[in-house]
């Protein structure tokens, strides 16, 4: 089994941390040409809505009946997502550094081809490339993930704007010394 | 003694004398009085020209203007002198400059530079400088893409750019002079400090503590943009310019490669202690002041160690960058307390004897008092909600942990007081000598944490923890407290309902200036906090008020209003506020803040029409 084929654990050490250096590393000198032809990706599907003179999206990627709404995809996508620190800047599907993805609103597309791209070609205002740095799969699963993440079977949707969360009505514990634990009056 | 000293010691003492023979013959108060008054020392807080020629004022960091034509009895009269749009709708952090009367206002990114010509009506455009950042440095900002201003030397302007260049501007046409390449965003590199001019030398630190990045702070030649010296903050020793010159006070931060011994193996290497912040300067002892970021990732049980040097603070040799001492406000950080907050040089009395201090309102939510030649911590007082630790030792140096707030994996630790952005984060304090009050805006958070699991991938964030940020104990977000740092206690609050994100100005009139991020500007009475006016901008303000003395001769004050940083990140980079744990948590906290205000970019100047 080659090493982009092996899959994440949860043991957590520091020692694995380091780990991942080198699996990120070595994964990066995978050329996306030498991956299966299956398992090649869409990256010509169109990120605009206009054409000119007329005409339609290139036809979906057959691998979008295959991905979309699978629990087993969505639910190791759900895992590679934090995996490779794609909540960093996309949160919970919040977003932060990266936008929201919980939102159903999609710069580039929202369909789960688009999504793929996405993620495999990167996008200018600061989205990284994974084409042959992850397996191709594995990139599928995260858009799967990120796709579920609006989509109307997702439990994130349909709620109203929250309320913020009640404040902490607990006081801070007493001081231990005079002034040095709360607020001064 | 040297001869030097000699005459420094001399002079002072001479001062002293003649400023205790004044009081005395004014009879109004005990000469003791007029020696405790807490002052920036003379050599870092020269006499106010009128002009802002850096973000902080001087070098002692005061925001103090001595101009005192706006104050209580005219301020309702205040009003928008003219505004001008930067076109860019991000946080708007920067603090304008005004410099031979021309204002300068860097933006966030794509960082433009824009020159106001003050000397006609409106103050049109003079010129603008387009650096044209690397697009994709967007993304490896952890905090919205803000840039907290440009500085001025020696007929430039000199700036930061997103993507980790230093650039100096011909402050007269706008041209470039020099352009220095310093950090890499392929390794999560970005810059958003403002830049200092120390003797000829640019100090310019990297941002990226939540990239995995090896913090470090450089000087550039000011005349030419060419490395002179650059200090890492983990490492060996001769990477963190750790030598025989290098005194510092406690124990704990006496042996040899200790960037490298209070790591696991090659840990220091991705460590964090960035330099994001602020940086002073005591030209009397030849040294610079400045905090070290973060470690990384936050996920603490990642990087067992004290984690040197970062969230500390450093006094260096501007010349060469040699290390003279180092506080760790925070070893082993496990809330994410980067020790970057302003410093602000003061000579005040601690224990009935005059003292040469740095003062620091530190993200921990403590206040310290540090004796800035030795960095010997003399009191740490919090001037907010803290249950994260329980108090700071004196004797060690380091907070004694609250063990039922520390951070564990796979465990929610709820209701951490402060929050990962801290009893404050960057916006700085402002210091009056004639209050003797410092003027601390702030947030009133706390936060739910668990620890996750993280791999280091270089360009991806390095974190490893799901944050909920929320409102701490009252419901109010945000305060401006009014300080005692002789009596070590706050004189006033102001409290506001939202974390108040903008830096504080104080002047001679016994006003201070702030905003908040619904977008209202405020001066409030300097010696009780009484609002006495405001002024509703079109975004919520997060910016550094300044003010200048006009070609007309009137005092104005300018302030950039538009909403962002990390605080405003749920609007400026359109967030969902479905998700607490957006925006690195802070969004939590702020779920409401789209239904208050809305992105922009303007910058507004004020003054009392003339009578």
């Amino acid at each position: 089994m080659s090493l982009r084929c092996r899959r994440p654990n949860r043991s957590g050490t520091v020692k694995l941390s380091l780990a991942a250096v080198a699996l990120a590393a070595t994964v990066r000198a995978q050329p996306l040409s030498d991956l299966p032809a299956t398992e090649s990706g869409p990256l010509s599907v169109a990120v605009t809505t206009l054409f000119p003179g007329g005409g339609s999206p290139p036809p979906e990627s057959p691998l979008v009946k295959v991905y979309q709404g699978n629990l087993q995809y969505i639910s190791e996508g759900r895992r590679l997502f934090t995996w490779y620190n794609c909540y960093g800047c996309h949160a919970n599907g919040g977003g932060g550094m990266g936008p929201a993805l919980m939102n159903d609103q999609w710069r580039y597309g929202g369909r789960l081809d688009q999504i793929y791209a996405s993620i495999a070609q990167g996008r200018p205002n600061g989205m990284p490339s994974w084409a042959g740095k992850l397996p191709d799969a594995q990139i599928w699963e995260i858009a799967a993930f990120v796709r579920s993440l609006s989509s109307p079977t997702s439990p994130n949707t349909g709620q109203t704007t929250p309320t913020p969360t009640p404040p902490v009505g607990v006081p801070p514990p007493k001081p231990e010394a005079p002034g040095v634990q709360t607020t001064p009056k | 003694m040297t001869p030097a000293m000699w005459r420094l010691t001399y002079t002072r003492c001479a001062e002293r004398a003649a400023a205790a023979l004044v009081t005395a013959a004014l009879a109004l108060v005990p000469a003791i009085a007029a020696e405790q008054a807490p002052a920036p020392p003379a050599s870092a807080a020269p006499k106010d020209d009128g002009q802002w020629t850096m973000p902080a004022k001087n070098y002692a960091a005061t925001r103090f203007s001595e101009l005192d034509q706006i104050n209580g009895g005219n301020v309702a009269n205040l009003r928008v002198e003219f505004t001008f749009s930067t076109g860019v709708n991000r946080g708007q952090e920067a603090a304008p400059l005004v410099v031979n009367n021309t204002m300068y206002i860097v933006t966030p990114y794509p960082n433009i530079l824009f020159a106001l010509d003050l000397t006609k009506p409106g103050a049109p455009l003079k010129w603008e400088y387009q650096p044209h950042p690397a697009v994709a440095s967007q993304g490896v900002a952890c905090c919205d893409v803000v840039n907290r201003g440009a500085t001025f030397w020696d007929g430039k302007i000199i700036y930061n750019t997103l993507d980790g260049d230093t650039i100096a501007v011909d402050a007269g046409s706008g041209e470039e002079i020099w352009r220095t390449k310093l950090g890499d965003i392929n390794r999560g590199e970005t810059i958003t400090m403002a830049p200092l001019v120390v003797k000829g030398k640019v100090l310019v630190g990297n941002s990226g503590g939540e990239f995995g990045v090896r913090g470090w702070i450089t000087a550039l030649d000011a005349n030419n943009g060419k490395l002179v010296w650059k200090a890492f903050h983990t490492g060996p020793d001769k990477d963190v310019l750790i030598g025989s010159d290098f005194h510092p006070y406690y124990d704990s931060d006496k042996a040899q490669d200790l960037g490298v011994k209070t790591w696991p193996p090659q840990a220091w290497m991705i460590g964090g202690g960035t330099v994001w912040g602020w940086i002073a300067y005591d030209p009397d002892l030849n040294l610079i002041y400045y905090g070290t970021g973060n470690p990384g990732p936050w996920n603490q049980e990642q990087r067992p160690g004290d984690n040197k040097w970062t969230a500390g603070i450093f006094a260096r040799d501007p010349d060469t960058g040699a290390a003279k001492w180092f506080y760790q406000t925070f070893p082993h950080d496990e809330h994410d307390y980067d020790s970057v907050n302003e410093i602000i040089l003061l000579d005040m009395p601690v224990d009935g004897q005059t003292r040469k201090v740095l003062i620091r309102p530190d993200r921990d939510g403590y206040l310290y008092v540090i004796d800035r030649a030795t960095g010997k911590v003399l009191s740490a007082d919090a001037y907010g909600p803290v249950n994260s630790t329980k108090r700071i030792d004196l004797k060690t140096g380091r907070p004694i942990l609250n063990p039922e707030k520390e951070t564990r994996l796979g465990q929610t630790v709820r209701d951490i007081c402060p929050t990962a952005s801290g009893t404050k984060d960057w916006e700085p304090s402002a210091f009056s000598p004639r209050t003797g009050l410092i003027y601390i805006p702030h947030a009133n958070l706390c936060m739910d944490w668990e620890n996750i699991q993280v791999n280091y991938i270089s360009g991806t964030p390095y974190v490893g923890a799901n944050v909920k940020m929320k409102a701490g104990p009252g419901g109010n977000r945000g305060v401006l407290t009014a300080w005692d740092p002789v009596k070590r206690k706050a004189v006033w609050e102001d409290k506001e309902d939202l974390p108040v994100w903008s830096g504080a100005l104080v002047t001679a009139g016994d006003l201070v200036f702030y905003g908040t991020m619904e977008g209202w500007f405020k001066a409030v009475d300097a010696k009780s906090g009484e609002l006495k006016w405001q002024f509703k901008t079109g975004s919520g303000i997060i910016g550094q008020p300044v003010a200048y003395r006009g070609p007309d001769g009137r005092e104005y004050i300018a302030i950039l209003s538009g909403v962002g940083g990390w605080a405003g990140a749920i609007v400026a980079g359109d967030l969902d506020p479905k998700d607490p744990t957006a925006a690195l948590g802070f969004v939590g906290a702020v779920p409401d803040l789209k239904q208050k205000t809305t992105p922009g970019g303007t910058l507004y100047v004020f003054a009392v029409p003339p009578s």
